[in-house]
């Protein structure tokens, strides 16, 4: 830095050097504070009590609220993120994973898992949520193909569909099968702190046939086992591909690897519902 | 000297205001972009219940097609086939058999034992003796409406499948072969005539 020969230039030297330690100063303060207080942002735990898990309030938006029980403290090992929400379930969930009774879920199993959303503003509320199944591997040593096949197969096996109702309509859509993506739409007279309940319904078909043949789902699950396009999530083939237009024996045949697929390659699976405002 | 000591109080007014300020407002953007995420998340986890019981062929080859090929009635009085269950050890199970009528053909089911007397049967090689065969009953012996199809009414009588069921065993090993045999009295003769036989294991609750 050259020297300063006027008053005027002094001065203004003095002043940046003031700003250089201000600023320092400052990002020393403001890294402490942040990880002092990392605990508040990253947690979603914040507040718990009386059965209910709520996370910490905001001025826009929405809150997830779930109910019921904790599920097996032993099945903690499959979360991998610690900081997400843990859901609380009940026994319409028919996930078997809490309690003495955590065997888990096998073909032809079905539940309800239920949760709610509370607006926390007045009037419509469109949300995106995106559903994840992780397979949690059995043996470390398998590679990412299979894993990209198992968690293929694991959308198109163990199915999932939203259901809510808003006054006296019930709505009814299938989580999609390619993405786990599906949203809700609550309209222009909700009040902020209404509990919207919204139940995911799953399945597990021990059959194509079965599959294709649901009561309220079934039209639109044929669309998708007929399409070449989505056969990687119904079926699999050890030896080579699957061609959609098979006879219906052979094509039950490629389910059941299918399944067998999951069986011989996953232990557990984690179930992470994501959810966002729609813009 | 004074002059100095002011200057330098004064500095580190200027330097505490500054860097106060530069605080809150920092802090407050920070604060805000959380209170701006309007993403949430929840999760859990379970098991996959993977089924710990399989038939296969007496030497472990995979049968999901029990090959019982012609019978041909005039030869002898019964054929059998020998298959194996797979299954934890010690686990409790039934065996579990579905068949059309079409042949009037009596299905049974007996455990291989390793002492080798009585009625034997040979499959590449291997000899497997069995004497007394497993107990069971028809479940629908007393039912009017089955579910197999789903209209019961234009269905054959003899299409409609038996379902019998075995008493509950317990097997020690992880391997135990079974002898199916297929048997019918001399007076039958040769008939085109196609039967289906479903052969399954499922495990008993203790």
């Amino acid at each position: 830095m050259k020297e300063c020969k006027t008053k005027h230039c002094k001065e203004v030297m003095d002043l940046y050097r003031l700003l250089r330690k201000a600023i320092f100063l400052t990002l020393v303060t403001l890294f402490t504070i942040v990880t002092v207080t990392l605990a508040w942002f990253a947690n979603n735990n914040a507040v718990s009590g009386d059965g209910l898990n709520i996370l910490g309030s905001n001025q826009s938006g929405f809150e997830l609220v779930t109910e019921g029980t904790d599920m097996d403290p032993e099945l903690k090992q499959y979360l991998t993120d610690d900081s997400i929400l843990c859901w609380k379930l009940s026994e319409e969930s028919n996930l078997n994973n809490y309690g003495s009774n955590s065997d888990g879920v096998a073909p032809g199993s079905s539940g309800n898992l239920v949760f709610y959303v509370i607006p926390n503003l007045d009037g419509s509320l469109n949300i995106n949520f995106t559903l994840d199944i992780l397979p949690i591997k059995k043996d470390e040593s398998l590679d990412s193909d299979t894993m990209t096949k198992v968690k293929n197969i694991l959308r198109g096996h163990l199915l999932f569909a939203c259901k809510y109702t808003i006054g006296e309509t019930e709505k009814r859509t299938l989580v999609n099968v390619k993405d786990g993506n599906f949203s809700i739409e609550l309209p222009n007279d909700t009040k902020a702190g209404q509990k919207q309940k919204v139940v995911l319904e799953w399945f597990w078909p021990y059959t194509v046939n079965e599959a294709n043949n649901h009561e309220v789902y079934g039209k639109e699950i044929s669309v998708l086992t007929n399409n070449q396009e989505y056969s990687d999530y119904f079926f699999y083939n050890k030896t080579g591909n699957v061609n959609i237009s098979s006879d219906f024996g052979k094509l039950n045949f490629y389910y059941n690897e299918a399944d067998q697929m999951i069986g011989d390659n996953t232990k557990a699976i984690a179930i992470i519902i994501t959810a966002d405002l729609a813009s | 000297m004074n002059s100095k000591k002011r200057d330098l109080k004064h500095n580190y007014i200027k330097l505490t205001i500054i860097f106060l300020l530069l605080l809150v407002i920092s802090v407050t953007i920070t604060a805000s972009l959380a209170w701006f995420s309007s993403v949430r998340k929840i999760q859990t986890a379970t098991l996959i219940d993977v089924p710990d019981i399989y038939i296969e062929g007496p030497n472990g080859e995979t049968s999901k097609l029990l090959d019982l090929g012609d019978i041909d009635v005039t030869n002898g009085n019964s054929r059998e086939y020998v298959f194996r269950v797979v299954a934890e050890r010690r686990s409790r199970y039934r065996i579990q058999i579905a068949y059309t009528t079409n042949m009037p053909f009596t299905y049974k089911i007996y455990p291989v034992n390793s002492n080798e007397t009585g009625n034997y049967v040979e499959v590449g090689g291997i000899y497997y003796y069995y004497n007394e065969p497993l107990n069971g009953e028809c479940l629908n012996k007393n039912v009017t409406k089955l579910l197999t199809y789903n209209n019961d009414d234009n269905v054959q009588k003899d299409a409609s499948p038996q379902y019998w069921q075995s008493e509950p065993v317990t097997q020690e090993d992880t391997y135990y072969c079974y002898v199916l045999q297929i048997s019918w009295n001399n007076s039958l003769i040769n008939n085109k005539e196609t039967d289906m036989v479903y052969l399954t294991v499922k495990t008993v609750d203790r």
